[in-house]
């Protein structure tokens, strides 16, 4: 059974479709969406549809029961990500001058229309540069402490990221990635950190964001100055919902953060795609400025990304290109590193691949990193 | 650890829940936020008893009472927010 | 690569494997809930696979991976048990996904349509236990997983093999020559390992609900005859939820649904050798108590 892409795109605007298919050929729409990570997503628009439509369409049971076992899981991560928020404001207020949460926990904290029916594995915040160390021990103190990485990997996020090792709740087993930057600071693009705190602020709960028009040109940044696009999909996705959020259609407010932060080249491109996969009407005048900027990049960008951030799954047609994949992987590296250094990562990382084809892919993984079959229970925390 | 607490009324935080088994076995609170369960084996009559007036308790239950207040079921009662139970 | 459906009621899994082992056993344990021939009509609940891992391990040490869509939850393990992972990685998916039912890690098995748990840990002689009587008048509703209908008294059944471990391999075959045994997995984590598979009474009466009147802790031990220790709800609620697979995502409507099911059971710890004495009390005490 194959699915097509434009079929599967449509969806997140037109829920209500899924009911035109049969329903055995349901479930391989639920498995792309999965693994796609998007399932909750398309969950919570399916469920909105059935409240509003005065005539909704009928859906069979499993389908319905799979979309309510998903939809929960979003609602629980929600709760629990307020619950986690104030636990590491109250860690960090004494030692960081601002706590600032990013990306899918910022869309949840501020209930966000993005943020409705998103998951995360990982809740990232963004703390002042000179204060990182401290926030570490705090954390630390809090319960949250670094995992096993390979020295290797130690040495990258210390020298040259933006973040340091994600750290675990020793308790809850929840994971936080402390940003001091928004991109690695190897990269000679990064914006002065300090220019971002122009663009915090704070919600009723005390909890501190960016603005919407930050978070949405943090999303942008995020997207094409990445090396994983297994799941770009829901990035893509995300700005398209957060458009809703931005509530602004000359979108003013996003290009004047976009400029300040020297990335109108990245949203752009963003909103050139949010354009062609969704089929919204954006400004094509703001587009074509921002992609002017770069006429020789953005056509081999707009020609590697075509396909890149499309869902991706053995059961959709047409299939995505590979190639481009790797290419978009590569651009990503490189963006973000110098060259010299680049090459030094990348052989390292590839060492590991090449042992890991020979030896079967489990010749590194460690014990703790997967469950021990026999031992299924997950007893409540206490 | 916190016994100064103690010397104020305390009440069981917002949000928690709390069941009192139809046999009379005990009680037991849930923090539905963080999923965590805690139980007691007292009615829920004593156990209202210990929150008003946890200056008398023995050491025994006034520990008990101490591990509530450290898994975050039982406050300091805050009388500007406190509702009937 | 080959493909296969197991329709085990109320889901359905699509199955890809190219370990010969695994389409065996699986045809052997399920019966007509095994079948080759996939029906385009067929709804599927979730996508597995379990396959040889690549690389040059698989001359010297084969191993078998288990995948649920593309996630992998357990470390490869050695290919002669890759059914018993299947089985293993059915539960993982089951308790992972589902959070329509309160899912209970028990044994439950029911007579006149009134279920009893078992909730227990490995070693406790749950599994010897439920094999007994699911081969002696009572119905087998689950060796694993107890899923209970939200907000309600009543389990749903999820029919599938009891799975025995080491010295019990060879008390239940002598017990129940009849019965229909998988391959032996050697040395997994839990020692040898086999899978029986259930009556078929069970499986005919596969969507039959039954009321939950009991919740029994059983612990076997050589050296008694049957001494039971009634248990209080309060004991009892925190034993239940801590072998709770989805307590903690569910949260509030379980809690709703366990003190529910706490409060219309009774409750007994029993320590056991006699697995006949086990039956006759259960009977007389919680199936037609009262």
């Amino acid at each position: 059974m194959q699915i097509d892409y434009h079929f599967l795109v449509s969806l997140f605007e037109h829920p209500e479709r899924l009911c035109d298919l049969k329903a055995h050929q349901r479930p391989f729409v639920l498995l792309i969406l999965r693994q796609q990570k998007v399932l909750p997503k398309f969950a919570y628009l399916f469920f909105q549809y059935q409240e509003q439509a005065s005539n909704p369409k009928e859906m069979d049971e499993k389908t319905l029961r799979h979309l309510r076992n998903a939809f929960r899981i979003a609602e629980k991560q929600k709760e629990q990500v307020a619950f986690e928020a104030d636990e590491i404001v109250k860690a960090l207020s004494p030692v960081s001058r601002f706590v600032v949460f990013l990306k899918g926990a910022a869309y949840s904290l501020n209930q966000s229309e993005v943020g409705q029916g998103r998951i995360y594995s990982d809740i990232d915040i963004l703390v002042n540069k000179d204060d990182l160390h401290d926030c570490e021990q705090h954390l630390g103190m809090h319960g949250w402490i670094g995992g096993e990485i390979t020295d290797y990997d130690e040495k990258y996020y210390r020298k040259w990221a933006h973040e340091i090792p994600p750290l675990t709740h020793v308790h809850r087993g929840t994971n936080i990635d402390v940003h001091h930057n928004i991109i690695p600071v190897v990269s000679k693009d990064a914006p002065n950190a300090t220019i971002l705190e122009k663009y915090i602020v704070k919600n009723d709960h005390g909890i501190q964001t960016l603005t919407i028009d930050a978070q949405f040109v943090h999303c942008c940044v995020h997207l094409f100055r990445n090396e994983d696009y297994q799941t770009a999909f829901r990035d893509i996705l995300d700005l398209r919902f957060m458009l809703i959020d931005v509530n602004d259609p000359e979108l003013k407010g996003v290009m004047r953060v976009a400029k300040d932060l020297g990335f109108e080249y990245e949203v752009g491109l963003a909103l050139y795609f949010v354009q062609e996969i969704f089929g919204l009407a954006l400004p094509q005048a703001v587009i074509d400025k921002c992609l002017n900027m770069h006429r020789f990049r953005s056509r081999i960008d707009l020609w590697i990304f075509s396909s890149v951030l499309l869902p991706k799954h053995t059961h959709l047609k047409p299939k995505s290109s590979g190639f481009k994949l790797m290419l978009a992987e590569f651009r990503g590296h490189l963006i973000k590193m110098p060259l010299p250094l680049l090459t030094y990562h990348l052989t390292m990382k590839m060492g590991r691949g090449i042992i890991q084809k020979v030896m079967g892919e489990h010749f590194f993984s460690r014990k703790e990193e997967q469950f021990d079959p026999t031992d299924l229970t997950t007893p409540p925390k206490g | 650890m916190v016994d100064e607490t103690f010397s104020q009324e305390l009440e069981l935080k917002k949000g928690m829940r709390l069941h009192p088994f139809l046999d009379g076995s005990g009680i037991v609170l849930f923090d539905p936020t963080r999923t965590f369960v805690s139980s007691l084996n007292v009615s829920k009559e004593t156990f209202f008893g210990w929150l008003r007036s946890p200056d008398e308790l023995n050491d025994k239950n006034a520990e008990l009472l101490n591990t509530l207040i450290h898994q975050g079921f039982v406050v300091a009662l805050d009388h500007a927010q406190s509702e009937p139970l | 690569m080959k493909t296969f459906q197991l329709s085990i009621s109320p889901f359905v899994f699509q199955i890809e494997t190219d370990i010969p082992l695994v389409l065996e056993n699986a045809k052997l344990i399920y019966q007509s809930g095994y079948t080759e021939d996939i029906q385009e009509s067929t709804y599927v609940d979730y996508f597995l696979s379990i396959t040889f891992s690549n690389g040059l391990r698989r001359f010297f040490r084969p191993q078998a991976r288990f995948l649920c869509d593309d996630r992998e939850p357990f470390k490869p393990l050695h290919a002669n048990q890759a059914f018993a992972m299947l089985e293993w990685g059915m539960n993982w998916t089951v308790a992972a996904h589902e959070l329509d039912y309160a899912i209970v890690h028990s044994a439950v098995l029911a007579k006149d349509n009134k279920a009893i748990l078992f909730p227990a840990p490995p070693g406790s002689g749950k599994s010897t236990l439920t094999a007994h009587l699911s081969q002696n008048g009572w119905r087998l509703l689950s060796d694993e997983m107890a899923l209970i209908q939200p907000k309600t008294n009543r389990v749903r059944p999820f029919v599938r093999p009891v799975c025995l471990k080491n010295s019990s391999i060879e008390l239940a075959k002598a017990w129940f020559p009849d019965a229909t045994y998988s391959s032996i997995a050697r040395h997994t984590h839990k020692g040898d390992v086999i899978h029986m598979a259930a009556p078929s009474e069970a499986s005919a009466a596969c969507d039959e609900e039954a009321e939950i009147v009991g919740i029994v802790y059983p612990n076997y031990k050589a050296d008694t005859t049957l001494d039971i220790y009634p248990m209080n709800m309060t004991e009892s609620f925190m034993q239940l939820v801590s072998n709770s697979f989805n307590f903690t995502v569910v949260g509030n409507e379980s809690f709703d649904t366990i003190t529910q099911v706490i409060e219309q059971s009774k409750h007994f710890e029993i320590f056991y050798n006699d697995l006949n004495e086990v039956s006759a009390f259960l009977d007389e005490e919680i199936i037609h108590a009262n």
